[in-house]
């Protein structure tokens, strides 16, 4: 069978190597050489898209009343024997489901169009763009792995080029950010690869004379021992929790968004703060079912306080990027409430809030670094009135602005409205704290927007000068057409969500089966 | 009957899309006929769908339901083991489909919105002339007659909650519409905050109907999946009804402008006054009406709540009305009107009237929108003047505003038989009528509102004729329009009322015919749209076409499980409460006429009753000082403290203690061999002696 998701997988790695090759001053095509890569990796995801829904409509109209019936991974699969030894098996194996499906696809997309809003980037042009690729290449294969030691050297991986990229063309404070950015990480995933390898260890003890093995569907069959699983849960928890990421392990997030250019902070919260989410879904729920049902008071607790507390810090912020940093972790805490509800409404709407605030934060982000990159400032108290002189880039940030505070009908609301009503039905405690933040979201955003579009002119700072001059530019067409896809999808997605969730749900429900199946009730 | 309502939705929409798209590229007439074109024939189309229905009234919720598309499919209901979805057997996926609903309720709504719009659109185009964002204007009102027209008539609770929000996001934008004004702009965020919260109520109403119910459709469909009205009360107590009801008020209480999240309104009056008519008076502030109206059957299942509702009402009513009293803003005036009137709707449906809440909610469109538009040719011709000290005497000038006006004022005032008489008295009777017969504590309630009622109707009549006075009676107080250029660029610098060159009370011309035909027409309909509501006053008995054309909806079994019993008053009782309430009524006019016949008279009063009145009760301030305030300061030094020195400060001390440690164990690396060997020597030994204690 052809290797799809290995090409899907380290097509952007190729492309990061032909980039490196090129000659250093052709700038132009080493930019549309990274571009292409890109490009046609998102192309071949969306090719597997239109297959794989075509695989599970039969699939979804027998799901009607239907048992647990179908296996874990209802999917495309590949695999290939890797590192063996007798009693050792560690296999190079890719899966992909309806989930991972559609978080692949948001980070081609986001990759593709963050490529494009960073061809204003000067400096080493060569090695940003390897670097991107690179990070493309990790994210991919987090989702797509379904072996635990594949999954953890792209969980590796992730952190080398996001690393480097905040911290060579980061602004002010980029080391500091990027150093505890990676302190953070990598504390985080020392526990997990203990995790991994005592898991694996542990399942081996499960089933006498079975050999050693990382194989996801192979632990997947075992019911580990309860108080084994609560520990292997937090292990794995901890590089989870960091990269989501859930209070209170959040602390390098508005250092490292905020310093970092605008395309890398798109990537870094539009795709790879889905990993974590993701780690979450497909290895500590269905590895410790027991452990995660025990938990989950905790990591709901914690994820309510993250979206209220995080919102109202969000409100008082004066820093444009640092705000929606702290929204972007708010955000992401229904994300995991609407998961830890353990119910499809929950899972689902969980899935459908991670694709849309890849999308909103990803055109949020860049809209800023548009800003930025005119004005030279992202203090919110130096702008005002700006909408005057940029109104086609007023009306961009206004609909990114609407999507992301949940306005029904666009995207964001679809996927929090499913997750907060999953979350309701399971506590209604959660569930109201959890929809309150719709009220101080509003508010933040519409502060935001309001301050630098709206009301009178800045009579001093760097924006007053340059409005004076009369140099403020609208929108380009190259910046309205990099942007254009997430716009396309902010309307799309709130229009119909049907057939993302139509993708997802024979994997939601298998995940929910499995977990149901093991905890007591 | 026939269903017209996607092209009520879909046309003003289609304007929207064009005219955002390249309004800015367009002429005024090309502007014009998309915005005209598009809302015309949304009123068309409504008026077509309602006269068919009128012909053939609908059998049943289902035969005027249109099912578009799947929004979204998330999982089945009750068949996945443990997935606390709800008791409800069988596999139906939870669906939630896009789907128009086309009943007498809706049609009604459908009329007063295109209706009304269309005139305040073809108002607009007169009052919004030269203002260099006139496309843009057009463009947001289009958008709220599509979200609007989406609110009355989604067939669900979700759509209702996107229409919902929709039309918050268009008043946002009418409110903010001069975005340079810092004010404007301040009352746009204040109103869609505020607006926020009742959002986030209705999310939860709604999360709790889907709780209980498994379905968030009105009613069932024509597949037979039962909708909420039709399996009341399902297997929800009686306090979970009235938990979601006292939700759903929440929310209608922050769209419409009551108790206590009513902050919102008067502040929204910086929008343009076309806007104040539409969205502020006639229509977006009434769908908490209509949304009660929708919901009765989830309200007669919870009697208290509907209580509670009447209660807010009428507190509201009053409330507002004292503000109004004394308000110098003619616009503010209005505003607090609007709140008190809208109390009065509420008291309607709270004595189980609803078709008396929709009545009044009809004849306040024409009469409310009519003083709007006539305050706002009056500010048109004074060049943006909006205190009534600075007018006077206007009578002459704006011969057609103020006869208008006058009807206006005199239907809001109750006044046979212009509309708003039949409508406040059918309020009025109910309320009465409620009180006799249900009796005991719930009934001196009753007793209680309508005697606020009554005093509410008095004091409106006051401060209607006290504003009609104090702009047209009298002599002229001003010096003249107020002449502002409009700067080059789009909207209106702060401050640039400048006083240049006012030329008296002949410089004020009355409006072009493009506003003041829509001023007579609705006129006419505020001096005879009363007539469909009663007649039963004079004992010809039944003769309600409204209350008749609404009545399926609120007693056939197909839309309600359990019919509204509505306490019809007896002849006696009716004479009672309209001979009072017109007597209160006459009483408030003469008492205005007494005071302001010559002219409308500002003087300083230092009385602190008056002070605490006049500053609105000082609401805002305390809000500020008690709520917001302290929330941002809490926020500020959360975000110094815990973020800055926990978290940070954490980090970094948890880094430093791995440096200096790192520095510590750098110093066993000696390099030397011995020293190596020994520590291989002492952990052999330590472990010889671990097995050995250990046996």
């Amino acid at each position: 069978m052809f290797p799809l998701l290995s090409l899907i997988t380290f097509l952007p790695l190729i492309g990061g190597i032909v980039a490196l090759l090129l000659p250093r001053e052709r700038l132009n095509v080493i930019r549309w050489t990274a571009l292409a890569f890109a490009w046609a990796d998102l192309m071949i995801v969306l090719g597997l898209a239109l297959a794989y829904s075509q695989t599970i409509s039969s699939f979804n109209s027998t799901i009607v009343g239907a048992g647990p019936t179908a296996t874990y991974f209802a999917t495309v699969h590949e695999q290939a024997a890797w590192i063996v030894t007798p009693g050792f098996n560690l296999s190079y194996s890719l899966d992909v489901d309806g989930i991972s499906l559609l978080l692949v696809a948001l980070t081609s997309l986001l990759t593709v169009v963050c490529i494009a809003a960073s061809f204003h980037i000067e400096q080493k042009v060569k090695n940003y763009m390897a670097f991107m690729l690179l990070l493309e290449c990790g994210i991919i294969g987090v989702f797509l792995s379904s072996n635990l030691f594949l999954f953890y050297i792209f969980w590796e991986l992730m952190l080398i080029p996001a690393y480097f990229l905040v911290g060579s063309w980061g602004g002010e404070r980029r080391i500091y950010a990027a150093i505890k950015f990676v302190l953070y990480t990598s504390v985080g995933s020392l526990l997990m690869l203990a995790g991994i390898i005592a898991l694996g260890y542990y399942h081996q003890r499960l089933v006498p004379g079975s050999g050693y093995t990382l194989d996801l569907p192979t632990l997947l069959s075992g019911k580990l021992d309860p108080t084994v699983q609560m520990w292997l849960f937090l292990a794995f928890a901890a590089a989870f929790a960091v990269k989501v990421p859930l209070i209170p392990f959040h602390s390098w997030l508005p250092d490292a968004y905020s310093t970092a250019p605008a395309p890398v902070t798109a990537m870094l919260a539009g795709a790879m703060s889905k990993t974590g989410a993701y780690g979450f879904l497909r290895f500590c729920i269905p590895l410790f079912p027991n452990a995660a049902h025990t938990l989950a008071p905790l990591i709901n607790t914690l994820a309510v306080i993250g979206i209220l507390y995080c919102a109202w810090l969000a409100l008082v912020q004066t820093d444009i990027k640092r705000l929606l940093g702290y929204s972007s972790i708010s955000h992401l805490g229904i994300v995991m409430l609407g998961m830890f509800a353990f119910n499809v409404q929950g899972i689902e709407g969980s899935v459908l809030q991670m694709v849309n605030h890849g999308i909103t934060t990803g055109a949020l982000f860049l809209i800023v670094g548009f800003i930025e990159a005119r004005t030279g400032t992202r203090r919110l108290s130096d702008f005002g009135g700006l909408a005057r002189r940029v109104p086609v880039l007023a009306t961009v940030m206004f609909i990114a602005v609407l999507s992301s505070l949940g306005l029904p009908g666009l995207n964001s609301f679809a996927g929090e409205f499913l997750a907060l009503l999953g979350a309701f039905l399971s506590s209604t405690i959660f569930g109201i704290l959890g929809t309150a933040v719709v009220v101080p979201a509003a508010w933040y955003m519409i502060r935001l927007f309001l301050g630098m579009m709206e009301g009178p002119r800045v009579t001093e700072g760097p924006v007053a000068v340059l409005e004076r001059k009369n140099v403020l530019s609208d929108m380009y067409l190259d910046e309205f057409l990099t942007i254009l896809p997430l716009l396309i999808l902010i309307f799309y997605i709130g229009f119909q969500p049907y057939p993302l969730t139509f993708l997802m749900e024979p994997s939601v429900v298998n995940t929910l089966q499995h977990f149901l199946s093991a905890i007591p009730h | 009957m026939t269903n017209l309502t996607v092209w009520v939705l879909a046309l003003p929409l289609l304007g929207f899309i064009i005219l955002g798209l390249a309004g800015r590229a367009l002429t005024r007439t090309g502007i014009l006929t998309v915005a005209l074109g598009t809302s015309g024939l949304a009123f068309l189309f409504a008026a077509l769908g309602f006269l068919s229905m009128l012909g053939a009234p609908p059998t049943s919720p289902a035969s005027g339901d249109q099912v578009f598309y799947t929004w979204v499919n998330s999982g089945i209901i009750g068949t996945i083991p443990g997935v606390p979805a709800g008791a409800a057997s069988g596999g139906a996926p939870f669906t939630i489909s896009f789907g128009l609903l086309f009943d007498p309720l809706s049609a009604t709504m459908l009329m007063i919105v295109t209706g009304v719009g269309f005139l305040i659109h073809i108002y607009s185009a007169g009052y919004m002339e030269d203002d260099p964002g006139f496309w843009r204007f057009f463009a947001y009102m289009n958008f709220f007659l599509f979200a609007m027209a989406l609110l009355v008539s989604a067939d669900n609770f979700l759509f209702l909650l996107v229409g919902w929000a929709l039309v918050g996001l268009a008043s946002f934008l009418l409110i903010g519409f001069w975005y340079q004004r810092r004010s404007a702009v301040a009352a746009a965020q204040k109103a869609l905050v505020i607006n926020i919260i009742g959002d986030f109520s209705l999310m939860i109403a709604i999360f709790l109907i889907f709780k209980h119910f498994q379905t968030l459709n009105y009613f069932s469909d024509s597949n037979g999946n039962p909708g909420v009205f039709n399996q009341l009360p399902g297997n929800a107590t009686h306090a979970t009804l009235i938990i979601i009801c006292l939700l759903l008020f929440l929310a209608c209480a922050a769209k419409s402008a009551q108790l206590p999240l009513y902050m919102w309104l008067p502040d929204a009056m910086e929008g343009p006054t076309p806007v104040s008519a539409l969205i502020h008076a006639a229509t977006m502030v009434t769908a908490g009406v209509y949304l009660i109206a929708r919901a009765n059957q989830l309200f007669e299942f919870a009697p208290t709540a509907l209580l509670i509702v009447a209660i807010i009402g009428g507190a509201t009513a009053l409330f507002a009305a004292t503000i109004a009293v004394f308000q110098l803003d003619i616009k503010r005036v209005l505003a607090y009107s609007t709140i008190s009137q809208l109390g009065y709707m509420f008291m309607g449906e709270g004595a189980h009237d609803y078709g008396a809440g929709i009545f009044h909610l009809t004849t306040h469109a024409y009469f409310k929108a009519l003083l709007f538009l006539g305050a706002g040719a009056v500010i048109h011709a004074l060049g943006g003047e909006q205190d009534m000290r600075e007018m006077g005497g206007l009578r002459h000038r704006l011969k057609i505003t103020f006869w208008t006006f006058l009807i206006a004022a005199l239907a809001i005032s109750g006044i046979p038989p212009l509309s708003g008489f039949w409508s406040k008295d059918e309020i009025l009777s109910s309320l009465l009528a409620q009180a006799t017969a249900v009796g005991g504590k719930t009934g001196a309630i009753f007793y209680l509102l309508w005697g606020i009622g009554l005093l509410t109707a008095g004091l409106t009549a006051f401060y209607m004729f006290r504003l009609v006075l104090g702009i047209f009676g009298g002599s002229y107080r001003g010096r003249g329009p107020v002449q502002h250029g409009h700067d080059d660029e789009e909207g209106e610098e702060e401050g640039l009322h400048g006083a240049q060159g006012r030329g008296g009370i002949y410089a004020i011309f009355e409006a072009p015919a493009i506003m003041t035909v829509p001023l007579i027409i609705l006129a006419v309909l505020s001096a005879i749209g009363g007539l469909v509501g009663s007649f039963s006053l004079i004992g010809v008995t039944r003769w309600h076409p409204l209350a008749k054309f609404l009545d399926p909806v609120f007693s056939n079994p197909l839309w309600a499980t359990m019919p509204v019993a509505v306490h019809a008053a007896s002849l006696k009782v009716q004479w009672i409460s309209t001979g009072l309430s017109v007597g209160l009524g006459l009483l408030g006019i003469l008492g205005a006429w007494a005071i302001y016949r010559n002219g409308f008279q500002y003087k300083e009063n230092k009385n602190p009753l008056y002070q605490l009145v006049f500053h609105k009760y000082y609401v805002d301030e305390i809000l500020i000082a008690v709520l917001i305030d302290p929330l941002l300061w809490l926020g500020r030094t959360a975000s110094r403290l815990l973020e800055g020195n926990v978290l940070d400060g954490g980090s970094q001390g948890v880094a430093w203690v791995f440096g200096r440690t790192g520095g510590m164990l750098r110093r066993l690396q000696t390099g030397y061999m011995r020293n190596y060997a020994l520590a291989i020597l002492l952990g052999v030994v330590l472990i010889i002696v671990y097995y050995a204690v250990r046996g």
